[in-house]
């Protein structure tokens, strides 16, 4: 034939395992396709149906099988050479380009996906855990749950389990498409994702603590480790544990799932609210002991009484709206009803970005009050107003411990819900330097 | 009498061209082109049976040829091929570059 029967071919024979020397070329071929399982088996399956039927028409001609089956894969040629001829025809840089943008379409998909994913996780797990914990330990275990430490651990965990699934999309997607194994593309997808985000978070303008640093780059290395351990299609992965049990999967459920709601369902419920009282107002009403105030030299600014529910709070300080401050109520930890007189105060504080600011060590005692009620709302917004020469503040709910007479310091403005008696600046000198 | 057998190289760059034609007449897989060009031809055109799938992959992947499985009484299912729309345009642009080529080789090879 034009061309020439390839010699090379000559060496294959049955082998011992019963397969036969075509089966032997075949996998020849296959080994330089490095195609994804599904489209490896479409091209060896259409060389096979050539070789058997090269094989009947030569026997037909008086061949004997052997013969017959040597010559029909000589005519294919140097199984290596016909493999690489088939893996250049489909592996073009086209094909990878345009499976590069449906692959980052399909991660981004999945990334989406995974992040949803996460929130459910995430939900069901903690409440479960601070379910339990309040059952177990009582309600003050809950603050384990807040606070912006836990906060940044929940962020971190959802974008690593979306960066994992988005990870594990795009390679799934770009193999798929490009007809290439996920082995070829896994390194590189590790690295084109880990590397542009752990230098993007190092250089995000955040004002992380190293526990959120390291909660964050969870993500690059989250990424890094899907791609990298993504599996063939159609191949079992070591890094794959198969679909669990029905019996395994009730079983997590009951634990993670059913179990926490049913403890929630029978644990005293926290009914809250979420509506919101405004504070600031244009027209200053005064204050009964405004001038009480004004006369030491704060700037007392609260035209009505801000509406608080029993709860612990938190505050977010704005300083580039001018001093407004919002308050906001989450749980019951606080025993309100022992309080009286509960106001805010802002009081002037040292610029600082850490999270233990300092108080102004000039300050005798706040330069704005603002006089709050419990029990109705769950946040407000209290404008305290900003004050010449002030260029930072922190903002603390007090009240008189009814036992004692003392003001009370019921939180910290990053909400850390600790009672302190005392005045701020004694409190202060407890938290140290 | 048997046509003399042509040359690979020039057997290389019209493979393209004799798979479309033989497509173009009907549905056919792999195998079945190898021997259709080889009978119409006469033994002279046998495209190298190794180089025939890569341009018949490569035509599916030009949106010259679709492919589909079917199921074979005589063995593994067989994926057959029909020339699509574009095909067609590609054919007939190849059937007027292949006359051009003739007809330039001719008046060279002729002495003028």
């Amino acid at each position: 034939m034009i061309g020439g029967a390839d010699r090379e071919v000559a060496g294959f024979a049955a082998g011992a395992d019963g397969a036969g020397a075509g089966d032997h070329y075949l996998e020849r071929v296959a080994a330089r396709l490095r195609m994804p399982a599904d489209a490896e088996r479409d091209v060896i399956d259409e060389l096979r149906a050539h070789l058997d039927d090269a094989r009947a028409a030569l026997e037909a001609e008086g061949l004997d099988p052997d013969k017959a089956e040597r010559e029909a894969m000589a005519r294919l040629g140097s199984p290596d050479a016909l493999g690489d001829d088939l893996r250049r025809t489909h592996h073009t840089r086209r094909r990878l380009i345009a499976a590069a943008g449906g692959g980052v379409w399909d991660g981004l998909k999945d990334a989406i996906t995974g992040y949803i994913v996460g929130i459910i996780v995430v939900l069901i797990v903690f409440m479960g855990l601070g379910t339990l914990a309040q059952r177990l330990l009582g309600p003050a275990s809950l603050n384990a749950f807040g606070g912006r430490g836990v906060e940044t651990a929940y962020s971190g965990a959802l974008f690593s389990i979306a960066a994992w699934w988005g990870a594990r999309g795009l390679v799934r997607s770009m193999a798929r498409r490009s007809l290439r194994r996920t082995a070829a593309l896994r390194a590189p997808i590790a690295l084109a994702g880990a590397l542009p985000l752990t230098v993007l978070l190092l250089v995000w303008p955040l004002h992380y603590n190293w526990g959120g640093i390291a909660a964050m780059l969870a993500l690059p290395v989250s990424w890094a480790v899907a791609a990298l351990t993504t599996p063939e299609p159609g191949r079992r992965s070591r890094w794959s544990f198969g679909r669990p049990s029905p019996r395994l999967l009730g079983g997590g459920a009951i634990a993670v799932f059913v179990v926490p709601l049913a403890l929630y369902l029978i644990s005293p419920v926290t009914t809250v609210t979420t509506n919101q009282s405004w504070a600031a107002d244009d027209v200053l009403a005064r204050m009964p002991d405004q001038e009480h105030w004004v006369a030491l030299g704060y700037n007392v600014v609260a035209p009505t009484v801000v509406d608080l529910q029993r709860s612990r709070w938190t505050s977010t300080p704005f300083p580039d709206r001018n001093g407004n401050v919002a308050l906001s109520l989450d749980n019951d930890t606080i025993d309100w009803d022992e309080l009286a007189d509960l106001r805010a105060e802002a009081w002037a504080a040292l610029p600082s970005n850490r999270w233990v600011e300092t108080l102004d060590p000039r300050a005798v005692g706040p330069y704005a009050v603002v006089p709050l009620q419990p029990w109705a709302a769950t946040a407000a917004i209290v404008s305290v107003g900003a004050k010449p020469g002030i260029d930072a503040y922190l903002v603390f709910v007090t009240g008189v411990d009814r036992a004692t007479g003392k003001r009370v310091a019921i939180g910290y403005p990053e909400g850390e819900e600790v009672a302190f008696t005392g005045t701020i600046v004694d409190w202060f000198a407890w938290l140290g330097p | 009498m048997p046509f003399r057998q042509i040359g690979s190289q020039l057997v290389k760059g019209t493979t393209p061209l004799l798979v479309l034609t033989v497509i173009g007449e009907g549905e056919l897989y792999g195998y079945e082109i190898a021997q259709a060009v080889r009978e119409r031809s006469g033994g002279a055109f046998a495209p190298s049976e190794g180089s025939l799938y890569p341009t018949l992959h490569r035509l599916e992947l030009d949106g010259a040829l679709v492919a589909d499985w079917r199921a074979s009484d005589r063995g593994p299912r067989r994926r057959y091929y029909k020339l699509t729309k574009a095909g067609r345009g590609m054919l007939a642009e190849s059937r007027t570059e292949w006359s051009a080529l003739v007809r330039a080789v001719d008046a060279v090879s002729s002495g003028g």
